[in-house]
């Protein structure tokens, strides 16, 4: 997760020191009592008046004791509701009755009642009819505390002028008897406020429960696929722990018998916050011994005073053994405010929902183990919830990621493959052009070896038989010289790597026997490199040509026995020292006299786009070509 | 390739010619009898003529025409490379292309020889090559000079050589049209040095002449 989160260059730096880490952990506990106290503001009257029922929060009780026989109340005392009677371990008290009167109302409507939150069994009894199920009085004791308790009342029950609800409590091992404000009215309204307050309490326990399990399985399957590392393996077991109290708190009267079974939704709790810590640890690779060894130890403690079972600083063995739970959520929040590995939007959701999470587990743990009753509303339930969110933000958070990075991943090998394959497509295409002009150049050569080996061969073969015969023909003879001369010059250029004067090379030494012949030589002046602007091998063919024709001019017809070439950059000068010719008349000749020809040298010049000049008088004559 | 100074051979040889037209090859035997050192020059018309002709003669040099009617040319040379006795085969050609003479000296010809060339040109040749000789023309200095790397486009195949500026001149001169004289004036050199220079080339190569030079780009790939 390290290497996809650092991709985007969101990642934050952990604090680093120890005056750092001390003041965040000063700052975690500081920051989850604010979200507490701010919780338990906000739930400013969680008893409020209702319109259509009358809220009945004063009435009077009387303890009853073990030895005392039943009904024992004789003095009862005035109290307002919610009250709250803690029992001592060694305590004689066996129950609490409350009496409560109200004035039958006006309306004809049904009317009904509803206890919303007793502790911890309710015998609740108007004008003496018992209201409440599962109160037999030699019956198994039936837990109440965790929902709210609805009666309706219909005509005959209730008495007009005064009516009386007495409601007894009675506890097992809770440790205290608790009484909170009860309506009487309408049995819509009440009904409805009911029905609100069991959803809100028990509904959402049952509700995390089937959430547990099913997290759990889903948990379960995600570390089988990925067992390597993020420490997926302890979420399976946390939500296991999360199902164990979980039950407990649902279905607290569906429970196994015995105190082994509290005793061990008590330490899934714990098991649960310690899962939870192990994973966020493993999840985000977060390495501090410190908090290791802080979290194991403090679990360890607390296991010890569980074990003992003595209170602690006048809170009951159990609430005090939660100290290693609570070491451990601060250390998750730890992990979470401190890790690398999370965006800023994330880690600031993330914090609040477990930040929120620990705080309403706070208001559970007051309510339940601090002797004064500071808490108006425990959300237990709400923690749980919430504690679910987180980890299923975190987890989606990640998977997200996963296939954000993936998507990005086939993305960048699509695209890869798509310019590999274009690559490839251009590769063929230039092997398919090259393979074409190897080709023609191939196929060319073929067919220039082809007029080598048979025109060539038979051309030199009748020059053979004129010279063997001794019937010399001066006309014949230079027509085969002279075809043999273009072959010579059309393989030469073949071979030419376009430069001018290895060309002119070239034609010296095809032309060196024409000279011998007329008693002629060469004043060869090829300086210098000229080039074509464009140099083709037709032009270089054509200039070569052209040279050719001037030189088997000045030797054949101008009687010159000194022919110069000569370069410069962009020309090419052959001058003679023959006696010229009248331009008019040779350019009339016809080309079959002369090769090509003084108008076979004008046109090819033009056609490779090279100027040609020829000046000639009786001292000689001079081509220039230049460009 | 006309221009190096001959020297007599002493002893006499037999030579052979193959070649399929019947007026080419009585023009060069011609050529070839007219020099003292020839004692017989026998012809032969087709690859299977020439084998036999060159087992029972033994010649000491044979000229082939590369296209004969029955074959290439180019077995004949491998079997006068192949033969033992001193051998040297020369190639005839129209034109001494490059395609041509290369293919030749592929197969372990020494020379080549103008098919219509002047009958004392023939000669010349012939005996240049006799005489262990390292011709050189403009084509195969331009051959040459490519050989040599360019500092800007590295040839990758492995074949190449190191030239002297001086050779390079010279090389470069040649494949200009210069001839050898006409080198040594233009470099104030004497035309046994230009010869001692190409022959510096050759052994570059590692080998004795040009000829041999070419053969060798051949064999490492170069065509």
């Amino acid at each position: 997760m390290k290497e996809l989160l650092s991709e985007r260059g969101e990642v934050e730096t952990a604090p680093r020191g120890a005056l750092h880490t001390f003041a965040l952990l000063l700052a975690i506990p500081l920051f989850i009592g604010a979200l507490t106290t701010l919780i338990q503001l906000l739930a400013i009257n969680p008893y409020p008046e209702m319109t259509r029922g009358e809220r009945l929060d004063s009435a009077e009780m009387c303890l009853q004791h073990a030895d005392a026989q039943e009904p024992d109340c004789q003095d009862f005392t005035p109290v307002t509701l919610p009250h709250v009677t803690t029992l001592e371990r060694d305590t004689t008290v066996v129950g609490a009755h409350y009496r409560l009167t109200f004035d039958r109302p006006a309306s004809d409507d049904l009317q009904a009642f509803v206890a919303p939150r007793v502790t911890d069994h309710a015998r609740i009894e108007v004008n003496g009819i018992r209201m409440s199920p599962n109160s037999e009085p030699d019956g198994p004791l039936w837990h109440d505390w965790n929902r709210p308790i609805y009666g309706a009342l219909p005509e005959p029950v209730l008495r007009p002028g005064g009516n009386r609800i007495d409601i007894t409590l009675t506890q097992s091992d809770i440790g205290r008897l608790a009484l909170y404000p009860v309506y009487v009215g309408e049995a819509d309204a009440i009904r409805l406020t009911w029905l609100s307050r069991f959803a809100f309490r028990t509904g959402m326990v049952r509700m995390n429960i089937g959430l547990a399990a099913i997290l759990g399985g889903a948990f379960f399957a995600l570390w089988r696929m990925n067992r390597r590392g993020q420490g997926l393996g302890w979420l399976p077991l946390a939500m296991a722990g999360a199902t164990i109290f979980g039950w407990q708190l649902a279905y607290p009267n569906m429970t196994p018998p015995g105190s082994w079974w509290r005793f061990a939704s008590i330490l899934s709790m714990h098991g649960t916050a310690y899962c939870l810590y192990m994973f966020l640890r493993d999840f985000f690779q977060e390495r501090s011994r410190l908090a290791f060894i802080a979290v194991h130890a403090t679990m360890a403690v607390g296991l010890a005073i569980l074990l003992a079972g003595q209170p602690v600083a006048g809170i009951s063995a159990t609430g005090a053994s939660f100290i290693g739970v609570a070491i451990a959520i601060i250390c998750i929040l730890w992990i979470l405010i401190t890790t690398p590995l999370i965006a800023r939007a994330d880690r600031i959701a993330l914090v609040l929902l477990f930040g929120l999470s620990a705080s309403c587990a706070v208001t559970a743990w007051l309510d339940s183990f601090l002797v004064r009753q500071v808490v108006r509303l425990p959300l237990g339930q709400v923690a749980v919830t919430l504690l679910f969110a987180g980890i299923s933000w975190t987890l989606v958070q990640w998977l997200v990621e996963i296939k954000r990075q993936r998507d990005r991943l086939s993305e960048s090998l699509r695209d890869q493959v798509r310019a590999k394959s274009a690559e490839l497509d251009e590769m063929y295409r230039a092997l398919g052009r090259q393979k074409e002009k190897q080709v023609v150049a191939q196929e060319r050569q073929r067919i220039m070896l082809d007029l080598h080996d048979g025109i060539g061969g038979q051309l030199v073969n009748t020059l053979a038989y004129l010279e063997n015969s001794g019937r010399d023909d001066p006309v014949l003879r230079n027509a085969l010289e002279d075809a043999l001369g273009d072959m010579a010059l059309m393989i030469d250029s073949l071979h030419s790597d376009l430069e001018i004067s290895a060309a002119l090379g070239m034609i010296r030494n095809r032309l060196e026997p024409l000279l011998d012949r007329h008693h002629a030589r060469f004043e060869w002046k090829v300086e210098g490199d000229p080039r074509f602007d464009v140099p083709t091998r037709s032009n270089v063919l054509g200039m070569m040509r052209i040279v050719q024709e001037a030189i088997t001019n000045a030797v054949k017809h101008s009687g010159a026995d000194v022919i110069t070439v000569q370069t410069g950059e962009r020309d090419i000068w052959i001058t003679d020292n023959g006696q010229g010719f009248d331009q008019d008349v040779e350019a009339d000749r016809h080309p079959s006299e002369s090769g090509l020809g003084l108008k076979g040298m004008r046109q090819r010049s033009s056609d490779i786009g090279i100027s040609l000049e020829i000046d000639t008088s009786d001292k000689g004559t001079s081509v220039h070509l230049f460009w | 390739m006309t221009d190096r100074p001959v020297e007599i051979v002493s002893a006499p040889v037999d030579v052979v010619i193959v070649e399929d037209r019947r007026e080419t090859a009585d023009r060069l035997a011609r050529a070839v009898l007219q020099l003292a050192q020839v004692r017989t020059c026998s012809i032969a018309r087709s690859v299977r003529e020439g084998l036999f002709e060159l087992s029972q003669i033994k010649p000491r040099a044979i000229l082939v025409d590369l296209g004969l009617p029955d074959g290439s040319g180019v077995e004949i040379i491998r079997a006068a490379q192949a033969a033992d006795w001193p051998c040297d085969s020369l190639v005839v050609t129209v034109f001494a292309d490059e395609d041509r003479v290369i293919e030749a000296i592929a197969a372990g010809a020494t020379g080549y020889i103008l098919k219509n060339d002047r009958p004392e040109e023939v000669g010349r040749n012939l005996l240049t090559v006799l005489e262990g000789g390292s011709p050189i023309s403009p084509q195969i200095a331009r051959y040459l000079l490519n050989l040599v790397p360019q500092p800007e486009e590295p040839k990758d195949d492995g074949l190449e050589i190191r030239l002297t500026a001086r050779e390079k001149d010279i090389l470069r001169l040649i494949a200009h049209g210069f001839k050898r004289q006409e080198v040594a004036d233009k470099l104030n050199i004497t035309v046994g040095t230009v010869g001692t220079h190409i022959n510096n080339v050759y052994r570059k190569l590692e080998v004795g002449s040009n000829t041999q030079a070419v053969a060798t780009a051949n064999r490492l790939g170069l065509f």
